[in-house]
């Protein structure tokens, strides 16, 4: 035998040698697979690791931020299922299909007051074909105040922001600005008067649950609240801080 | 051109697959057949891979790097094939070396049966280092990445893959001239 010298090379030329034309039965039979195979969104993409990662690490930390997403979900069904979320005033960020208060629906009002206000329309807007019409005709629309930080003090517990309050013809709602809205109320109206609903979620409620009442005062563009008694003060802060102003009108 | 393909492919488009498939799968069964020693086994590993390759393409977040990706699928593919047909082998080899007393056959063997058989006797791992380096010549770094192992790890496979490889055929050499020698 030769002494095989250099192993490399000879190892090289070696490996050369056999088959460099892969069969066709394979290469159809795959191809056939990918047409039987469509592709399908894959809600879990994100998740997936890079084919060609080849660190641990990375899919520890896919992992992590999977079990971190589910936590969360957990977390936000426990606590939608306690009760709903809270702003910090009492007044229910969760929407609800509809107020409690919400009137038999008998008379026709006036087409869609609905909302091209600056806050998104609620999940829980109410029908606006039909409704007794209870509320002003110049309230009408929706108005927005913007609220700060230190008039909302902690003691008060609403958030800070731009607020908008849309009034259809026989209900109100509040909204802050990139926060779901408040459920839709049913307020009650005397010639100056505002009423509103007592607000047993608010959360520095003083007293026992009473109506929010308010005097108002409107003009074309402004609309001024000046608290009579509400035993919520996030809400009383927020109607009567500043005049609102209008944003839109039905 | 080939980015094109695997970014249609990727998406769900069969053809722009088959032509990618058609580009890279002589490629694809010449590392198979290389690892295995196998045209049967080779051309079940590469339809294994292609279909794989199919499924797992969106996962490919750099379409750059399909041709590694590739490579990566097949020599797994032929890894794991290999360690089965090894261990299949075991009772044929043990019952080859009750053949191996016949001087005649020796003597039949010429180097590259020689080196077949030592090749055959290396791990399927360190075939794979050989394959990827002395045959598709990729450097250490580059057959690191297409096996996901440290290039440390690929220098070392290296290494012994070769001086076992060359023990084994000086030791085979030695065995038949010592057969000639008592013959």
């Amino acid at each position: 035998m030769t002494p095989i010298r250099d192993l490399d090379r000879y190892l090289a030329e070696w490996l050369e040698e056999g088959p460099d034309r892969a069969p066709d039965g394979p290469i159809e039979e795959s191809i056939a697979h990918a047409r039987r195979s469509p592709r399908r969104p894959d809600p879990f993409a994100i998740f997936r690791g890079d084919a060609m990662d080849r660190s641990g690490l990375v899919i520890g930390l896919r992992l992590a931020a999977l079990a971190a997403l589910l936590a969360i979900i957990l977390a936000g069904l426990a606590i939608a299922g306690s009760g709903g979320f809270r702003n910090g005033n009492g007044l229910s960020l969760v929407p609800t299909s509809a107020s409690p208060t919400t009137p038999p629906a008998t008379a026709v009002a006036r087409p869609s007051p609905a909302s091209p206000s600056p806050a998104s329309p609620s999940p829980a807007s109410p029908s606006p074909t039909l409704c007794p019409e209870i509320v002003p005709q110049s309230l009408l629309g929706a108005w927005s105040v913007f609220i700060t930080g230190t008039e909302q003090t902690s003691g008060a517990g609403a958030p800070p922001g731009t607020w908008v309050m849309t009034f259809t013809a026989c209900r109100v709602q509040l909204a802050n600005v990139g926060m779901t809205p408040l459920p839709w109320q049913t307020p009650a109206f005397s010639s100056t008067q505002l009423t509103l609903p007592p607000d047993p979620t608010c959360a520095y409620q003083i007293g026992a649950p009473s109506s929010g009442i308010y005097r108002f005062n409107v003009t074309a563009t402004t609309l001024t609240f000046t608290k009579v008694s509400d035993s919520c003060p996030g809400r009383a802060i927020t109607l009567s801080a500043h005049p609102w102003h209008r944003q839109s009108q039905s | 051109m080939e980015r094109q393909l695997v970014e249609q492919a990727a998406k769900g488009d069969p053809e722009a697959f088959g032509v990618l498939v058609r580009l890279s799968s002589n490629r694809l069964f010449a590392i198979a057949y290389r690892i295995l020693r196998d045209h049967h086994r080779a051309e079940d590993v590469l339809q294994q891979s292609l279909i794989a390759i199919w499924d797992d393409l969106p996962r490919l977040r750099d379409p750059e790097r399909f041709e590694a990706w590739s490579y990566r699928v097949i020599v797994r593919a032929s890894v794991a094939a290999a360690r089965h047909e090894r261990r299949a082998q075991f009772v044929d080899l043990r019952s080859s070396d009750r053949d191996s007393t016949e001087p005649d056959q020796l003597r039949s063997v010429d180097q590259r049966d020689e080196l077949e058989r030592c090749f055959q006797q290396l791990s399927p791992d360190h075939r794979a280092v050989l394959v990827l380096h002395h045959f598709v010549g990729l450097s250490l770094a580059e057959i690191a990445d297409v096996l996901g192992v440290p290039i440390g790890t690929v220098g070392s496979r290296l290494h012994y893959a070769v001086r076992i490889l060359r023990a084994a055929i000086e030791a085979d050499t030695a065995g038949v001239s010592a057969t000639e020698q008592r013959a």
